[in-house]
């Protein structure tokens, strides 16, 4: 579960790229988060995951307040970020045991996850090599095997079907569902609105800093019914906010 | 035309940056400043040694020689530092995937990438020539044309060094493959420029240790066969020295007619290969080999989260060329420099001491232990911070510096984890240090047992300083690695500080009276030891606020 509560971030140059932002996405869902560029989505995530401190508000990741116990917290949940360049000197098999070793997996375990995911992702042949060797989809694969082998409760993921093959963003996808059905919880960030009308049980949009939307489609599309898609809905919301 | 000027333009915005982007103009001039004092002691050195030697060099009528030795070792140094400079700028630059897509001919972006090169060699060419010419200036005795010339000459120096480094390593990319993987070709070019490096400063010295007779000797002998030497690897120099200091205009037509031929030269042969070189120089290989059941089972195994921080730093650092040359190589040149040099002046005859002498005389003396720990204590300072480790510890992050936020692991933890591996690495270099100095100076092993102990605890304390300076100010924003090590204001401050501490707890040792000097080395060491531990703590509890504003 996550807990966004009355979240403002201004930056130095006095844009408030965050403003008075609440959600709260409990455990067995799959929230969306969407909204045009420079709307304040990845600044959000950043707050979610303690890269960034909030002006004002509070943060619960499963019920622990991110600025006062940020250890523990973190421990709660895996992030994919919007940037798959991390470590590229390591070897991907060296990247996956370090995420491991911070999340305390046992070696059983992660040895066993590891070669489970590596089949699903098709990086049995990668493993050895250094990311720096990887294609740009390599990269965001082995980032998002770093966050499941450690199975965290509460999913965070930033773009995360960026340069993924279509195998893989359906494996993603599928291994998104059964998080969620497990009773945890996922959050992630979209400009491909047809993922999210698939994949989510609510959307979040943001515009400005501001929500602007958060529900379900249902709810959304009671409310323009004009619009045929997503997109439409999309583009009615942000016109409207 | 137009297409070169504007991505020249272009590449000089967004080349060279000392600070981080976001700092204020104050700062940057403060900067400047602080780095144009730094270079003064240089100067002044190089300036005294030319004052003092061109009296010398009149005598005998060779007033041009001398102004050729100064313009070889510009042209020396540029060529050097600049078989770094084009690879990375020329080949390994993040630009280059998106210029070769551009509507651009090779020449223009050969032109603008050495027009880039040639406006930072003047830096290098002016801390040579600027000395060289005021010293002239001093010593009179030279035509009304030398301050023109002379700006003619500075202008047009680097770029016949570069022309030659250039066209090496576009002759390099295109016919040997092996040099297209980025990693392979820094790491061979940065040992072999350190190789160069301490052959040069092996010639320099060895010319030094010579007496004004024999000097004499040799240039009266010899000076016709050093022109040579100059006219061999760089044909410009004769004809610039001889303009600059007999005000021939002749000359200096001949040298500017060498440059530009050189010019036309690198543009012609770039031209046809330098796209064929460019065009797939990758970043590294792969193997695509599938981990063996044993294999994996190997490298999952689960680890200490502080130790498994250190190895993934290590990794990187080991990995990384830029890193590797600049913080790991210097642990263990120094102290083969320390074993190569005395050992090489020997056998050439010009030992300034002999070392069984010395050891006579240093154990007869009283309070020898004293002398160990002062002198223990201080080099923990400087070999502690030699490898930079510490003092780049966040800036070596770059972008990735968000990683240290999201993991579940304490900031302090991280911090202890890195500062950990710059102590390890003082360690091994004062290790080393002991090792080459035991067998250049054989006391008893337990002095140099002593030695290492001893200098942990000063080389922690400046490591901890290190740290707490980066994470103050690190620097963030960089596009290639090694500028996170160079550019960095924090690894020139800290070094400083290093060499400060070293300088003045051994120049403490002199101001000391002998029947003091055991008791004072008891009590240094019994502060140093708190502070050392004191500073390991406060860089964990500083790390929690640093990390925080970050």
């Amino acid at each position: 579960m996550i807990e966004i509560k009355h979240v403002t971030k201004t930056y130095s140059g006095g844009k408030k790229a965050v403003d008075d932002l609440s959600i709260t996405i409990n455990d067995g869902e799959i929230v969306g988060f969407i909204g045009p560029n420079g709307a304040g989505k990845t600044t959000t995530i950043k707050m979610i995951t303690g890269v960034l401190n909030p002006d004002e508000g509070e943060i619960l990741i499963n019920g622990i307040p991110m600025d006062k116990e940020p250890l523990k917290a973190k421990l709660e949940f895996g992030l994919v970020p919007d940037q798959a360049d991390i470590f590229l000197r390591l070897k991907g098999i060296e990247y996956l045991n370090f995420m491991a070793d911070m999340y305390e997996i046992p070696g059983d375990i992660r040895k066993q996850r590891i070669a489970q995911l590596a089949d699903t992702f098709e990086m049995n042949t990668a493993l050895n090599d250094k990311i720096l060797s990887y294609s740009h989809g390599m990269r965001q694969k082995i980032v998002i095997m770093g966050v499941l082998i450690c199975d965290p409760r509460v999913w965070i993921l930033d773009e995360p079907m960026t340069g993924l093959d279509p195998q893989s963003s359906f494996r993603l996808k599928e291994k998104m569902r059964e998080h969620a059905q497990r009773g945890h919880t996922v959050f992630f960030s979209t400009h491909v609105l047809e993922v999210a009308e698939k994949l989510c049980d609510k959307v979040a949009i943001i515009n400005h800093g501001k929500l602007v939307f958060f529900g379900t489609l249902e709810e959304i599309k009671a409310l323009y019914p004009q619009a045929a898609t997503l997109e439409e809905l999309f583009l009615e919301v942000v016109a409207h906010a | 035309m137009r297409k070169y000027l504007t991505l020249t333009n272009v590449l000089l915005k967004c080349g060279f940056q000392m600070t981080d982007g976001k700092s204020k103009k104050w700062f940057k001039l403060f900067l400047y400043v602080v780095l144009a004092i730094s270079f003064l002691p240089m100067l002044g050195l190089l300036y005294f040694t030319v004052d003092a030697l061109l009296p010398l060099y009149s005598q005998i009528d060779q007033s041009a020689l001398m102004m050729g030795v100064m313009l070889f070792l510009a042209c020396i140094l540029i060529f050097i530092f600049s078989l770094f400079l084009i690879p990375s700028i020329f080949y390994f630059s993040s630009d280059l995937e998106i210029l070769l897509a551009l509507p651009l001919k090779s020449i223009h972006i050969i032109g603008a990438k050495f027009t880039v090169c040639v406006l930072y060699e003047y830096l290098f060419a002016a801390s040579i020539l600027v000395p060289t010419y005021a010293a002239y200036l001093h010593q009179g005795n030279i035509e009304w044309s030398f301050l023109p010339l002379g700006i003619i000459v500075m202008v047009l120096l680097p770029i016949f060094p570069l022309v030659l480094s250039t066209l090496f390593t576009i002759l390099l990319m295109r016919f040997v493959p092996f040099f297209k993987n980025r990693d392979r070709f820094n790491l061979i070019s940065s040992i072999l420029v350190v190789g160069l490096g301490m052959s040069f400063s092996f010639f320099m010295n060895s010319l030094g240790t010579q007496s004004e007779s024999e000097l004499l000797q040799a240039l009266m002998s010899g000076g016709s066969s050093l022109l040579s030497l100059f006219m061999k690897l760089f044909p410009s120099i004769p004809y610039f020295a001889r303009a600059l200091v007999e005000g021939n205009l002749w000359d200096l037509f001949i040298g500017i007619v060498i440059t530009l031929l050189a010019l036309i030269v690198l543009l012609s042969i770039g031209k046809f290969l330098y796209f064929k070189g460019a065009i797939g120089s990758s970043e590294t290989s792969a193997s695509h080999k599938q981990l063996s059941e044993r294999k994996l089972k190997q490298l999952t195994h689960r680890g200490n989260k502080k130790w498994t921080y250190l190895k993934k730093d290590f990794k990187i650092l080991l990995r990384t060329p830029a890193y590797f040359t600049n913080c790991l190589l210097m642990v263990i040149i120094f102290p083969i420099l320390m074993l190569v040099f005395p050992l090489l002046n020997q056998q050439d005859g010009l030992s300034a001491f002999d070392f069984n002498t010395l050891i006579l005389y240093l154990q007869r003396m009283d309070h020898f232990l004293a002398y160990v720990i002062w002198i223990a204590l201080g080099a923990g300072f400087l070999f502690g911070i030699f490898n930079q480790i510490s003092a780049t510890a966040i800036s070596r992050e770059g972008s990735q510096y968000t990683v240290m936020k999201y993991i579940p692991m304490s900031y302090r933890d991280q911090i202890h984890a890195k500062l950990l591996l710059g102590v390890l690495a003082g360690v091994i270099g004062n290790v080393a240090m002991a090792a080459a100095m035991s067998l250049l100076v054989p006391f008893a092993w337990y002095y140099y047992v002593l030695y290492c102990l001893i200098s942990t605890i000063t080389t922690l304390l400046i490591n901890a300083l290190a740290i707490m300076l980066d994470l103050a100010k690190p620097k963030l924003v960089w596009e290639q690695e090694a500028a996170a090590v160079k550019q960095n204001l924090g690894t020139f401050v800290a070094l400083m500080l290093g060499m400060a501490l070293c300088i003045v707890t051994i120049v403490t040792v002199f101001f000391i009276p002998q029947e003091w000097l055991m008791i004072s080395a008891i009590i240094a060491l019994v502060t140093t030891l708190p502070l050392a531990i004191g500073a390991y703590v406060l860089a964990g509890s500083y790390a929690e606020r640093a990390m925080r504003k970050l």
